[in-house]
């Protein structure tokens, strides 16, 4: 990228505030969606981090379960485990009510 | 149809380099004016909620104020019907719907789609005049040993009788020509894409049409009409007031946003007012008395819609997965959402964060906004 120059106030600010980082953690800023990995415990977003994951987890486990179907990490709600979130109704501030299933 | 696009949002990166800015990284611009003193409405966010919940939000104490539990499982979608008076909430694993009564606070009617042969699960629901429901449903037939996907097809779906009157294979054709709703009369379905269709209920054929991909002069681009909002309330049985935007004439890399009025009766654009460079934000919501426009993507932005100006902004570090949820009735707050349980408030004139205000429970999907007169 060393051949963009910033040519405003903004960008400048910008180059600014990026000077200090490493091109991860430049990258890691845009929150790019859900993880690409399925492997339960070592989930991360497409930079590597955890940025783009909700955080905690837990804010976004029902819409995994939900709308999403995560495969990998949580029951499907459409067809075998339909009251899997009967139990908590928060998931980020009850989470130790939901049970685990076992296919 | 949002206002967002990549080269307006480039462009409204420009705009924002023109405005002063406080030390501390955080770009503010101070409102010429406090948020208008109209008369506050009581306005209540209706939402679904986990696990099986359709709850409604009231701005005025910032409480749930009603929970409703849904007789089949959780929500996998929550249309406002035309009446403003109910809900239509698909259910049963998307197998059916329920219909919840905003008045009563409860479940009054609840459809199963499934019959003994076939599994149907529902898409998309629009609602027609009479009422009658088009579905999309996806289906499976059941045999004894297996089950085997079926094309997608269309319900034509009659509430009072509970029954399935029409089945097809496609949408008609004049309806499958962008978003279709119920016109504000009640009589007609207006289906808002490259053009406005206008839609007879009863045959699906089109009776007429409001040109919006004709360039109104040369040079210009077409309209695109965002039709989930409509200035008048979509009360005004002759008349649309709605945000647009349209190709920049000049630098055709960029967007214009609007206000469009539009002619029902007489089949035409009968003004548009010019804005500028649309907002930058996965789209926006309005204040009670629709001077203010608020619009998040990494900044929150206002605009006063009378006199075309940008109010402030201001950085905001969220989490993934975080929209604008609405602004209270009082018009003092607004309400930041997604997932989770949990609701930001920012001040309206500082776009300063106040407080997070915990739900009980987990919300899903959209918002719908509702004010007590309906």
């Amino acid at each position: 990228m060393d051949h963009l120059h910033p040519v405003n106030r903004k960008a400048r600010r910008i180059a600014a505030r990026a000077a200090g980082l490493s091109a991860r953690a430049q990258s890691a800023d845009v929150p790019l969606g859900c993880t690409s990995i399925f492997s339960p415990g070592w989930e991360v977003d497409a930079t590597g981090g955890v940025h783009g994951l909700c955080q905690p987890i837990e804010r976004d486990l029902y819409d995994c379960y939900h709308s999403c179907y995560w495969p990998g990490q949580v029951p499907d709600s459409l067809t075998n485990w339909p009251d899997w979130s009967e139990s908590c109704g928060a998931a980020a501030a009850d989470w130790q009510k939901i049970d685990l299933v076992f296919p | 149809m949002s206002l967002r696009s990549g080269a307006a949002a480039a462009l409204a990166l420009l705009l924002a380099s023109a405005v002063p800015r406080s030390a501390g990284g955080q770009e503010t611009v101070p409102a010429t004016r406090p948020a208008t003193a109209s008369a506050p409405v009581r306005r209540l966010f209706w939402f679904t909620a986990y696990p099986d919940l359709v709850q409604a939000f009231d701005t005025a104490n910032e409480t749930v104020v009603a929970t409703i539990r849904l007789r089949h499982g959780h929500s996998y979608g929550m249309d406002l019907a035309h009446d403003r008076r109910r809900f239509i909430v698909t259910t049963r694993r998307q197998e059916g719907f329920e219909i919840v009564d905003i008045a009563s606070r409860a479940v009054t009617e609840d459809h199963d789609l499934t019959t003994k042969d076939r599994i149907r699960r529902i898409r998309r629901v629009i609602e027609l005049p009479g009422g009658r429901l088009l579905l999309e449903v996806n289906v499976v037939k059941r045999e004894k040993d297996r089950y085997i996907i079926e094309k997608r097809r269309w319900l034509l779906y009659d509430l009072a009788s509970r029954s399935v009157v029409r089945e097809m294979e496609r949408l008609p054709a004049a309806l499958d020509r962008g978003s279709a709703r119920i016109s504000p009369d009640g009589k007609a379905i207006h289906v808002f894409g490259k053009d406005l269709v206008i839609v007879d209920p009863a045959t699906f054929e089109e009776t007429g049409r409001i040109e919006l991909s004709r360039p109104i002069h040369p040079g210009y681009g077409a309209l695109r009409l965002r039709s989930e909002d409509d200035l008048l309330d979509f009360r005004d049985a002759g008349a649309y007031r709605m945000f647009y935007t349209m190709q920049d004439p000049v630098e055709k890399r960029r967007t214009l946003f609007g206000i469009a009025d539009v002619d029902v009766a007489g089949r035409r654009i009968r003004n548009l007012d010019e804005h500028g460079i649309p907002l930058p934000g996965w789209g926006y919501v309005l204040s009670p008395d629709k001077r203010r426009l608020y619009a998040l993507e990494e900044k929150l932005v206002s605009y006063d819609v009378e006199r075309k100006r940008k109010l402030a902004e201001r950085e905001l570090r969220l989490r993934p997965r975080r929209w604008l949820a609405g602004v209270s009735g009082d018009g003092r707050r607004i309400f930041i959402g997604g997932a989770g349980h949990d609701l930001a408030v920012y001040d309206v004139d500082t776009l300063e964060w106040r407080r997070d205000v915990l739900l009980p429970n987990d919300m899903a999907g959209r918002m719908h906004i509702l004010d007590e007169d309906g």
